[in-house]
């Protein structure tokens, strides 16, 4: 019983040629002398011939099936270049519109264009020297001003003796 | 003549073809196609068991190839092996959105037994029954094992081409085929003498 359960699990194998050469023999000496293997091998073999001979014709195709299928394949393919293509444009179009932004101000005929935020006057810093203590003369005193007190009036400056004079 | 436009004859190798696709000659496109459209059909309609979803899948199958061709490496599988792969990848998916109906065999093997003999001029009709008699017991198999016979019996790829294509070690590939071989081979004798003998005496 146990020559024939070995037996049967390489049936298939021995039909189809996939057995090394010393399986394939003492299979082949088993269905010699087992009637009941020996059937169920025939049996198995035409099943093997039908389904080698039935199941490649299966499903054939016809030519237009093929050509509509083909068709449909070109189009699906072709918009890969398409949009190679249609990336290239896009990015030189951008590369265009860039260089006419920054022609803009060329065209303008020089005119500054300010495009500079207006901001509050910062304020400064004043060096003075203190007058009340002449010992000290290194003495610092930080003043901090409003820089619109800083500019003198021009009539101011105009009066203002020289140094020298 | 420029090599890069030469017309790819059937003898042209597939390296070749592949070739010219890389450098994007449309010829190696409909090569390629030329050469594999045949089998990829017959292969996801032996899958599928419908004319729509097969012209589906095999579209499918080919525009994905065609736009990942440079990830074929020719080193891990020849190329109708990863074709074969693309195709039943996308026949999964497409019985797993349409959940494929199982055929009512008995009923069909009845009706077939029930055909006239061959050397009657229904001869041919019988032959055809015959033919889709096989198709209706490959539908009533699990879509593992029918992927298993249809890639042996239908394109005779060896175990290790099937393994590959279903990703499974070879084994895994061999005992599926054997286990369709027994259910194809029990469905066909539970009707006997009826239909192994009928188809046999064609």
């Amino acid at each position: 019983m146990f020559t024939c359960r070995y037996c049967k699990s390489r049936l298939n194998a021995y039909i189809q040629g996939g057995l090394e050469i010393k399986t394939r023999r003492w299979v082949a000496r088993h269905l010699d002398s087992c009637p009941v293997c020996y059937a169920r091998y025939l049996q198995q073999r035409e099943v093997f011939e039908e389904l080698s001979r039935r199941i490649p014709l299966i499903g054939h195709p016809q030519p237009a099936q093929l050509q509509r299928i083909w068709a449909a394949v070109q189009t699906e393919i072709s918009p890969t270049y398409q949009s190679a293509w249609r990336q290239h444009s896009r990015y030189g179009l951008v590369t265009l519109v860039l260089v006419l932004v920054m022609l803009v101000p060329l065209t303008l005929g020089n005119q500054n264009v300010d495009f500079s935020i207006p901001l509050p006057p910062a304020p400064t810093l004043e060096v003075t020297d203190t007058p009340g203590r002449v010992d000290e003369t290194l003495a610092v005193m930080l003043v901090i001003t409003d820089s619109r007190n800083l500019i003198p009036d021009a009539a101011a400056l105009r009066n203002t003796p020289e140094p020298g004079q | 003549m420029d090599s890069d436009t030469q017309p790819l004859t059937s003898e042209t190798s597939v390296e070749v073809m592949i070739a010219a696709c890389l450098r994007g000659d449309q010829v190696g496109f409909s090569g390629l196609y030329d050469r594999f459209a045949s089998g990829v059909y017959r292969l996801c309609y032996s899958l599928l068991f419908n004319k729509q979803d097969a012209e589906d899948v095999v579209q499918e199958a080919f525009v994905y190839a065609f736009k990942n061709l440079h990830r074929f490496d020719p080193s891990r599988a020849s190329f109708k092996t990863w074709l074969y792969t693309i195709a039943v990848s996308r026949c999964r998916n497409m019985y797993r959105r349409k959940l494929l109906p199982s055929l009512d065999v008995l009923q069909i093997f009845n009706l077939n037994i029930a055909a006239p003999r061959a050397q009657t001029p229904e001869a041919e009709y019988l032959r055809r029954d015959a033919t889709e008699a096989v198709e209706s017991a490959l539908a009533s198999l699990t879509p593992r094992l029918r992927e298993a016979v249809v890639l042996r019996y239908g394109h005779g790829l060896t175990y290790r081409e099937i393994a590959a294509v279903l990703g499974c070690p070879q084994k895994t590939a061999e005992s599926r085929v054997r286990l369709a071989h027994g259910r194809l081979r029990g469905i066909m004798q539970s009707f006997g003498p009826g239909l192994l003998e009928e188809l046999l005496s064609i």
